[in-house]
């Protein structure tokens, strides 16, 4: 047997293996039930990938009379095996994005709805994650897990995409940094409106870039920034965005705890500066108009350090006229505003709050209120409150 | 919060490049050795090679787009960024020539006109490899965020 033929069959064995155990699983939850399927369709199609691999590798071998014992020396025969095990390599990775990274957590997901230790914090995670994407009309269930950070991990099955989120392990009595998964969320919403995004936005931030560009900067910085553009920092104010308008001040209230450090102006290729970022942020809040709000006082909250420690950015990466494209852009693609229907009730939450009581309101509203508000009540005796109330074992959901 | 959901998109979309644009390159080595064999040409290694020539046409379209500030493919994006990072590829003028003049050699090519590639084939191994490459850069770094998620 040839060495790639064994190789091939260990592909098989692995996607077999991830078939069985899928497969497997005794009467999943309504949320994983939603995964399998087309994951299930997904290991099928990666399994015919490699026996078409397979196929072209036996069709190379008798086209070449390739053998393991010497060398092929005819530049076609050479390129055509250098372009076989290419495609073996395309199949490992998609494996393993696909397939690899979301298994184990399948094991996890199970464990920790399962296990006493975890399974009233996973249960009011998952509440809480139903609710937003109910509040932002998206899609039924997803999975949510306690990991290590928040976050948003996309998998593509092949047409089918599927997202699992994260909430962050040390966190998770920390009630009020549940607000930052509406940026998360906000990821599936960018794939939700890409089409949209691709079409309105994307050509207008190039040409302000083309119109904006110095004279002195070489086409690799340029396509750089393109890129850095169009692929990374659009899908994170979208995102961004998405979070403002969804839970307003309670989002960019932790969003600023999240991003105070002391570089504020920082570029980085995946995501914007901070400082840009709550600037945008800020504006969505000032005009959503919501009321008892000051938007000012976050405005000079955050200046205050911001401001202090470091000056406007004059990288052409940052300039005024591509900023401002891209982000009133964003602003027009995503209209609803989910927050001014829950407004009052995150005010009557925090009043609550504030009197030291546990508010009646629903859990969006309270965890909101919390992200806002110096509560006079100790957290540890709202965050047993709200198990009681949505994760006990009398609750239907 | 983290960059998971920025590395596995560029992964998949990495992926997918250099999948078309490997894919068209088996179609022609494939073809090339049946034409030595003095075979006949299978469909199938021409509809890989049909489906190279759409690959290029699109990012063809997508440095058009640019200009005139329509739709843009975010795939095409992704390979034009990969093209420009490399020393093989110049400006777009250069690389709209490119281009337009592989998609006219893999069509002489598919009708047995030309046996011997001038642009075509180096372009698609600059797209394959880069491609490749990046997928692989952002793939493993999925793998640390995903032993630290666990």
């Amino acid at each position: 047997m040839f060495l790639l033929d064994e190789k091939a069959n260990d592909i098989i064995s692995k996607i077999e293996f991830a078939k069985e155990t899928i497969t497997k699983i005794k009467s999943p939850d309504n949320v994983l039930e939603t995964y399998i399927e087309p994951l299930v369709s997904w290991l099928d199609i990666l399994r015919n990938r490699v026996e078409q691999a397979k196929a072209n590798f036996k069709d190379f071998v008798c086209d070449t009379n390739f053998t393991q014992h010497g060398y092929l020396h005819e530049a076609p025969q050479r390129r055509l095996l250098a372009v076989i095990l290419r495609d073996f390599e395309d199949i490992e990775r998609r494996v393993y994005i696909s397939v690899d990274t979301f298994l184990p957590l399948v094991f996890v997901w199970n464990s920790q709805r399962s296990r006493a230790e975890t399974k009233r914090q996973h249960k009011l995670l998952m509440r809480f994650v139903a609710d937003l994407l109910q509040l932002c009309h998206m899609s039924k269930s997803m999975m949510a897990i306690i990991g290590e950070d928040y976050a948003c991990l996309p998998l593509e099955w092949g047409k089918v995409r599927k997202h699992v989120v994260f909430g962050t392990y040390s966190e998770v009595q920390n009630l009020r940094k549940w607000a930052l998964l509406a940026h998360e969320l906000g990821h599936v919403y960018y794939y939700q409106n890409c089409e949209r995004i691709n079409s309105h936005i994307t050509p207008q931030v190039i040409r302000k870039l083309n119109e904006n560009r110095p004279i002195n900067l070489d086409q690799r910085d340029f396509e750089s920034i393109i890129y850095t553009w169009t692929q990374h920092w659009i899908p994170e104010f979208v995102s961004d965005c998405f979070a403002a308008k969804t839970l307003g001040p309670a989002f960019i209230t932790q969003f600023m705890l999240a991003a105070l450090d002391s570089q504020p102006n920082r570029v980085e290729p995946t995501h914007p500066p901070p400082n840009l970022r709550l600037k945008f942020m800020m504006n969505i809040l000032d005009a959503l108009c919501l009321s008892d709000i000051d938007v000012n006082s976050y405005r000079n909250m955050w200046q205050s350090y911001a401001h202090t420690i470091s000056r406007p950015s004059s990288l052409f990466i940052v300039h005024e006229e591509v900023v401002r494209t891209a982000l009133s852009g964003i602003d027009t693609i995503v209209t609803e505003k989910p927050i001014e229907n829950k407004w009052a009730d995150v005010l009557e939450a925090k009043k609550a709050l504030c009197l030291g009581s546990i508010p009646d309101q629903d859990l969006i509203s309270v965890i909101s209120a919390l992200a806002i508000a110096e509560p006079n009540l100790d957290y540890s005796l709202l965050y047993k409150a709200l198990l009681k109330r949505y994760a006990s074992n009398s609750y239907v959901s | 919060m983290t960059r998971q959901w920025q590395l596995m998109r560029d992964a998949q979309t990495f992926l997918e490049a250099s999948r078309l644009a490997n894919d068209a390159l088996m179609g022609i080595h494939f073809v090339q050795i049946a034409r030595q064999r003095g075979e006949s040409v299978s469909p199938l290694h021409i509809e890989k090679i049909d489906k190279g020539i759409e690959l290029l046409e699109t990012i063809s379209r997508t440095l058009e787009a640019r200009e005139k500030q329509e739709t843009t493919s975010s795939e095409a994006l992704s390979i034009l960024y990969v093209l420009s990072q490399g020393r093989m590829v110049g400006g777009p003028a250069s690389l709209k020539k490119m281009l337009k003049d592989s998609i006219t050699e893999l069509k002489n090519f598919k009708e047995g006109k030309i046996e011997v590639f001038e642009e075509a084939e180096e372009l698609l191994e600059i797209i394959a490899s880069s491609t490749s490459e990046e997928a692989l850069k952002a793939t493993s770094k999925v793998r640390i965020f995903m032993a630290e998620a666990r």
